[in-house]
């Protein structure tokens, strides 16, 4: 890899909260580690990604197409205003034949969908705006 | 072990079925959707062709006794673990003491609950599965009720810690398309040409292969009896009875065909117009009563090479679960914020 190209994944990895990545390339391996004991340092934002400033979201906890209902069902697991409890799937990741659940954080109410339907978001992506 | 609250006559512990006895008058038995018992086998780490529940469009409660890892595949049946939903065609780790409460909806028939470790019940002739037209294997050749305790084997692998949300696979249904463009509701089953089928005129013929059929009350785990437009044979033919099989398509002299399941006799003499093809049976499994199909004819190759696409989404399968497991909890609990 490039300095520049493992600049690029530093960034990456403060942005998305990403602690450990590793990579094999060409016969070599890198190991990127974030320390947690340095203050992050400030880093814009990338794009014009749905960036939630006043509240938090349920984010993406693996790469996959965004679903915001199951794939065997027509309903969105919720909508805007559902009161969520910590632990409920809210919507769903599929990566391959794999389904991963998009799970609340706490009790609250759901937000807006931060992705639509079919995208593929990245590790990290916020996915379903929540309110306390 | 597993205690079931409460049931319904129409929920029965099978497996893959009885192989190579119909020879003696033994009928196969075994899950309506195979495919989905693989499926929620191989969630919990178990044979493909361990023993499950099967629920056919019935409510059902349980409770566990240990922690215990558990898949629920098959049609939708808006199950709940202690009160929490959990989606179909998924896999968690039931708490001890917690109780799973299945409330199946309009879609679909056939719900697979598979324990890791699999059913316990003796194998009869060489499978779990109760059949339920005879009377034997399963537990006590009988349907699951109220009271019943039901042992599990050995887990393969231990199980996740309980209280995670699990994973799921992609469904059967989305990920293998009917093989015609059908609205909702609506069953495309690919058929061969039966022995029978040149007995039919050409009308009749062309009238089975295009018409809508409609499963009719009477169906169950023997067969599914279709209403539709009247099929009468060219020349009224007594066969000697033969052999027959799950996926045959016979028409009886009503002219109103009945394809054969799970507990199909093992021989008949009516005529048989085509047969389903091995891999859309579980296809089968899936229509309830009022559901419409249509038979879509194919050749040989096309029946393998189905096959083979259902084979490769089950490699699939496997190979997410084991992604799922690796990473599983790990990730999940990092999910947010």
């Amino acid at each position: 890899m490039t300095p520049s190209e493992i600049a690029y994944l530093a960034k990456l990895m403060a942005e998305r909260g990403v602690t450990r990545v590793e990579v094999d390339a060409k016969g070599e391996r890198y190991v990127l580690v974030v320390d947690a004991a340095r203050p992050e340092p400030a880093i814009p934002a990338p794009d014009a990604k749905p960036q939630v400033q006043d509240g938090s979201s349920a984010c993406a906890a693996a790469p996959g197409r965004f679903l915001s209902a199951h794939p065997a069902r027509d309903r969105p697991e919720v909508s805007p205003g559902s009161a969520i409890r910590a632990g409920q799937i809210l919507a769903y990741l599929e990566a391959g034949d794999l389904v991963l659940p998009v799970i609340a954080p706490w009790d609250g109410k759901a937000g807006e969908m931060l992705a639509s339907d079919g995208t593929l978001v990245g590790y990290g992506t916020p996915l379903v705006r929540l309110l306390r | 072990m597993i205690e079931i609250l409460s049931s319904t006559e129409l929920v029965t512990v099978q497996d893959a079925g009885r192989r190579d006895l119909r020879r003696f008058g033994v009928g196969a038995a075994g899950a309506l959707d195979v495919l989905a018992l693989n499926v929620g086998n191989t969630l919990v780490g178990n044979a493909h062709d361990a023993a499950a529940i099967e629920l056919l469009a019935s409510p059902l409660t349980l409770r566990f006794t240990i922690d215990t890892a558990f898949a629920i595949t098959g049609a939708d049946a808006g199950a709940k673990l202690a009160g929490s939903p959990v989606p179909p065609w998924w896999t968690m780790t039931a708490p001890a003491g917690a109780e799973l409460v299945l409330r199946p909806g309009q879609r679909g028939l056939s719900t697979y609950i598979a324990f890791a470790g699999g059913i316990c019940v003796p194998l009869v002739l060489g499978s779990r599965s109760t059949d339920v037209k005879t009377g034997f294997g399963g537990l006590n050749g009988r349907p699951l009720a109220a009271g019943d305790r039901l042992s599990l084997g050995d887990a393969a692998m231990a199980a996740p810690a309980a209280g995670g949300p699990g994973f799921g696979v992609k469904p059967s249904q989305a990920a293998l398309p009917a093989a015609l463009p059908l609205g909702a509701g609506m069953t495309a089953l690919r058929a061969l040409p039966a022995a029978q089928h040149e007995l039919f005129s050409q009308e009749a013929r062309a009238i089975f292969w295009e018409s809508d059929w409609t499963v009719r009350p009477d169906s169950n785990r023997m067969g599914l009896r279709l209403a539709g437009p009247d099929l009468v044979p060219q020349q009224r033919q007594e066969l000697l009875s033969h052999g027959i099989l799950p996926g045959v398509v016979q028409v009886p002299p009503s002219g109103q065909p009945i394809i054969q399941a799970s507990d199909a006799n093992t021989c008949g003499g009516y005529p048989k117009m085509a047969v389903v093809i091995g891999a859309d049976l579980w296809r089968l499994g899936q229509l309830r009563p009022g559901g419409t199909l249509r038979f879509v004819r194919v050749e040989p190759a096309d029946a393998m090479a189905a096959l083979e696409e259902q084979r490769s989404y089950l490699a699939s399968v496997a190979r997410a679960a084991a992604i799922a497991r690796q990473l599983g909890s790990r990730v999940e609990r990092r999910a947010s914020i």
